[in-house]
């Protein structure tokens, strides 16, 4: 459970705790769901106390939870609790009402059903990456120029992907200081043939005006559809919003949280790094008479973003809710 | 449980014996912490709320060390304790850690010679004292280490540097390095610790630029002490008895670099933050570190907290853990950090301190730059500035604590009292006598610790002088300096003027100890070889150069009948000198041989002279004395004589009017003198009509 500190990346992150809770699953003792889902949500919650900033962490255990309550429910009735999405609500409420409060009882092969389901979940995510890439061509046209801030290795596939099409458009790179993971972006996309530009976090606005559509990643989305990206994406999001450029954020589903923003105070969801890189440790004297802070994220609003593009498809921030109650179950939204 | 991560894993399956190993010396074998590291030890001192240990376990844990030896000497009982209570006795730690309790030992040498006769040790490892801070990536520069020894054996060692220029708040004058590295093979040449030479003057061996091309000499670099070693390193300790300390062993191993073919090689962090809780001012800078999250991802928020502590993160660097209590118009300015259940009184002003688990701060309190460890109580109204505050301290109310004041664990002071800067207070005092220790509680403590005050004065036990202010100096000392401006310009001025002070008096000594001598030979017939022999001894003990010397040895042999028998006068006088300077004849010609020596001994003579009047008679005397003996030559004496006494002022520190009077007297010698003069000077003339 120390894997946090050594695994970087949302995408390893999630795929680690699935893994991980694979191995909790099969190789711990537990007689039924009830049990199964204590030493799950245990775990969990470890795992999430080892790094509060990871909202994957989070979101993985509570898929798997989402897991265990539908393979109990298709155990104990032989069928399939999830059903159809377009089943009535009046339905789906008879169904949930039978099974919500009662997951003691022994069901025959829950062990195997949920690992192979959890299986899934793995190649869902490995495979999301991909499944995103391949839209590209529905949202990037011939000769746009197309804005991207920082280093998503989503937003990277996604271009690429676009531009093994013989696509000709433009990249224009914001370097996103002080990390500078948008210059690494820039050399990667350079590389595979794509007309790139680097500009600074400052030319944003100034830049804009030829900006046909802003590509973004994001770290998380935030349940009511805003995000929690990469810091500058807000300036970004509102020069965009002011010279009314789409805004386009590719992000896997994993990334999706039932997480709120609680306050206005940015400080509590964020995470603030060492400040080397604002400014050098070896600056000498002045470092004792100035505060640096050096923040990774931003929260940006969801009524400045224009479209998400998850690996099962296109959605519009106002219908996140939906995707929120058909990956995790109510309950689990605090663990 | 812990799955593999990027780290360790790969290799691990690859070469199981290829486990990466650490010691971790939980203690530092010196007592600068005393009294504060008496009943807890320096390894375990909270910073930030957290264990120090737990900083240098967590550093080398995320560097995929996998197991560690901690070495426990003093107060190896808690250190133990401390370590079966945290998570690394969890069956879910990702690295074995090692107790090794190796009581008895005085040094780290001695430490590391237990290492190695247990064998611990299999392959290289990462040698770091427990009061490291630090979140360098240790993974590359080991991995660099390790393809380094495999081209070249001897590259047994690997010390890590922070660039930290001089000046820097992190950087303790203590433990102020300098070094000369070779930039063609990155091999330590020199290494030298400045606070160990007395002088402000750097020596550097001719070598180290005669021997190497391209050499870099660097001051601006703090040792956190945090080397990758060979496994020779420990076998080396065991061979060489007389390493003590890392310094020691380093000096060793550069001296015999050229016998033994073993190199030291460096590397300088540029990104990344490290640091040793050496003294109280690094304490002091490394928890501010902290505070400004240099240290991340080791803060206080982190991952890396593992003590049921969860501290939530705010705005201006405020850290508050859970239960924490605040009075709705308490102020937390910036860099607070308040540790579980703790509470704070309402219009109380917090900036820049760490207040640890349980403290209880009243109303109207003033908290700045401070350090309260656990279940501290401070009562209304007090005042507290950049002091230390150990477990169970209960200042009541009204106190004032000027900067710099330490108060070792369990102390009362108060109610209404003012403790001056610096100040280092201790619940339990040995009594003068030795035996055994009174305790506070038993009456009879200070009065100026208030009508509550269960506390003693601090005596540091082990010096000889029991010196309360130069032990608070040491303990603090800078840390008040950073404090205010114009304290630290007095400190400078004073640092500056010490060194010529210091040598200054050696002059004095050397002159009556060489007096000792003299008589000592007269009165014991010493032969003169071997007064020469002890004069040069005395030379080179006290520091004394070769210009000084002469004026200094035919002073003193010219003195000497006088000390002997100070009422000395006249014909008698004359007798005993001319005697005392016969039998001293060759010492002088040891001494006196060219010019520049021969115009010392005149000037020596010039002050013998002017002490007194009976002197004074004897100057014509001792100089021809000194002309027949061969020892003066004429030219000399006559160039002395046409000198305008001022113009050979040495620039002594006299006054104008001390100036006259030496003038003065310097006339008279040299009317004392004109005879002479007269007579060599006709000698001169006649001998050039010879010719």
């Amino acid at each position: 459970m120390y894997v946090c500190i050594t695994i970087q990346g949302s995408f390893n992150v999630a795929y680690t705790t699935v893994s991980l809770l694979v191995r909790i699953i099969s190789q711990t003792k537990w007689s039924n769901a009830k049990e199964l889902m204590d030493i799950v949500r245990a775990e969990g919650k470890k795992l999430m106390s080892s790094q509060p900033s990871e909202s994957a962490i989070g979101n993985m255990v509570r898929r798997v939870l989402k897991i265990i309550r539908e393979e109990y429910a298709s155990g104990l009735k032989g069928k399939s609790e999830e059903g159809d999405p377009q089943e009535s609500l009046r339905n789906k409420l008879l169904t949930a009402e039978g099974n919500i409060d009662d997951f003691t009882r022994s069901v025959k092969d829950l062990k195997a059903t949920v690992i192979e389901a959890m299986t899934e979940l793995k190649t869902e995510i490995e495979t999301s990456v991909d499944n995103i890439a391949t839209q590209a061509l529905e949202h990037i046209h011939s000769n746009e120029v197309i804005m991207t801030a920082g280093k998503s290795k989503t937003v990277e596939a996604f271009l690429k992907d676009a531009a093994r099409y013989k696509r000709k458009f433009q990249v224009i790179v914001v370097e996103c200081a002080p990390f500078y993971h948008g210059q690494e972006l820039a050399v990667s996309l350079a590389k595979a043939g794509i007309e790139t530009t680097v500009i600074n976090d400052s030319a944003v606005f100034a830049i804009m005006s030829r900006v046909n559509k802003v590509i973004m990643g994001t770290h998380t989305v935030m349940a009511n559809g805003g995000l929690k990206a990469i810091s500058g994406s807000h300036a970004i999001a509102l020069a965009a919003k002011h010279y009314s450029v789409p805004i386009v954020v590719c992000a896997p589903a994993f990334k999706l949280s039932p997480e709120f923003l609680c306050s206005n105070d940015q400080d509590a969801f964020n995470k603030f790094e060492s400040p080397e890189d604002v400014m050098r440790f070896s600056e000498g004297k002045i470092l004792s008479k100035v505060q640096i802070y050096n923040p990774v994220f931003d929260y940006v609003p969801p009524e400045l973003v224009t479209l998400y593009i998850f690996n099962i498809g296109g959605t519009a921030p106002s219908y996140v809710y939906r995707l929120l109650s058909e990956f995790y179950h109510p309950d689990d939204h605090v663990l | 449980m812990a799955p593999k991560g990027k780290s360790g894993g790969a290799n691990s399956d690859l070469k199981q014996e290829d486990i990466l190993q650490a010691v971790v010396f939980a203690d530092s074998f010196v007592s600068t912490f005393a009294p504060v590291s008496d009943d807890i030890p320096r390894a375990l001192f909270p910073v930030a709320n957290s264990a120090l240990l737990d900083y240098a376990l967590e550093f080398l844990c995320s560097g995929g060390v996998q197991e560690i030896f901690v070495v426990c000497c003093h107060l190896a009982g808690q250190v133990r304790e401390h370590l079966k209570n945290s998570r690394w006795n969890d069956k879910s730690s990702p690295c074995n850690v090692v107790p090794v309790v190796t009581e008895g030992c005085l040094s780290m040498g001695d430490a590391l010679r237990d290492i190695d006769a247990k064998s611990l040790i299999r392959s290289d490892f990462v040698l770091i004292y427990g009061d490291v801070v630090s979140n360098i990536k240790l993974q590359p520069i080991i991995d660099e280490h390790k393809n380094r020894r495999e081209k070249d054996k001897s590259a047994i060692m690997t010390m890590v540097f922070r660039e930290v220029p001089p000046g820097h708040a992190t950087r303790c004058p203590q433990d102020d390095i300098v070094l000369a590295v070779d930039n063609e093979t990155q091999n330590v040449i020199h290494y030298q610790r400045i606070a160990d030479s007395d002088t402000k003057h750097l020596q550097f061996p001719v070598e180290v630029i005669m021997e190497h091309k391209d050499v870099q000499i660097r001051y601006d670099l703090l040792d956190a002490n945090i080397s990758i070693c060979s496994p020779q390193v420990p076998q080396l300790f065991t061979d060489n008895f007389d390493y003590e300390t890392r310094d020691s062993f380093v000096k060793g191993i550069l001296i015999n670099e050229e016998i033994m073919g073993n190199t030291i090689k460096m590397c300088v962090v540029k990104d990344a933050y490290a640091a040793r809780v050496s003294s109280l001012q690094m304490y002091d800078a490394v928890s501010q570190d902290i505070l400004n999250r240099w240290t991340y991802p080791f803060v206080p928020d982190g991952c890396h907290r593992h003590n049921k502590d969860n501290f939530s993160y705010g705005r201006h660097n405020i850290y508050l853990s859970k239960n924490v209590t605040l009075a709705r118009d308490c102020m937390l300015v910036e860099n607070v950090m308040l540790g579980r259940e703790s509470a704070v009184g309402s219009k109380t002003t917090i900036s820049h301190s760490v207040i640890g688990k349980n403290c209880k701060i009243g109303n109207n309190v003033v908290i700045k730059g401070s350090y309260l460890w656990n279940d501290v109580t401070v009562e209304d109204n007090c005042v507290i500035e950049t002091s230390l505050l150990c477990n169970n301290v209960t200042v009541y109310s009204g106190v004032k604590l000027s900067p710099g004041c330490v108060l070792s664990s369990k102390v009362c002071v108060g109610p209404s009292i003012e403790l001056k800067s610096g100040t280092v207070v201790v619940h339990s005092q040995e009594d003068d006598f030795g035996e055994g220790t009174m305790d506070a509680t038993d009456g009879g403590c200070d009065a100026m610790f208030g009508s509550k005050g269960k506390a003693f004065l601090y005596k540091d036990t082990s010096g000889d002088d029991s010196d309360v202010e130069e032990v608070t100096r040491q303990v603090w000392g800078i840390t008040i300096e950073t404090e205010s401006s114009s304290d630290e310009d007095s400190e400078c001025s004073e640092g500056s003027e010490s060194p010529p002070d210091s040598l200054q008096p050696d002059v004095p000594v050397y002159y009556t100890e060489m007096l000792d001598t003299v008589q000592r030979s007269k009165d014991e017939n010493i032969s003169c070889e071997n007064l020469i022999l002890e004069i040069n001894s005395l030379k080179h003990a006290y520091n004394i150069s070769i210009k000084e010397l002469t004026g200094l040895v035919v002073k003193v042999l010219l003195d000497q009948p006088f000390s002997e028998n100070p009422s000395l006068s006249g014909a008698q006088a004359l007798k005993v000198l001319t005697d005392s300077l016969k039998r001293h004849l060759m010492v002088l010609k040891n001494y006196i041989k060219n010019e520049e020596s021969q115009r010392q001994c005149l000037e020596a003579i010039e002050d013998f002279a002017s002490a007194s009047s009976a002197h004074l008679q004897l100057v014509t005397k001792v100089i021809h004395f000194l002309y027949e003996a061969d020892v003066l030559l004429e030219q000399t004496i006559l160039k002395w004589y046409r000198q305008v006494p001022s113009n050979r002022n040495r620039g002594n520190n006299s006054d104008d009017e001390d100036l006259e009077d030496r003038d003065n007297k310097h006339a008279e010698v040299r009317k004392q003198v004109a005879p002479l003069i007269k007579w060599l000077e006709e000698a001169d003339e006649e001998s050039s009509e010879e010719d």
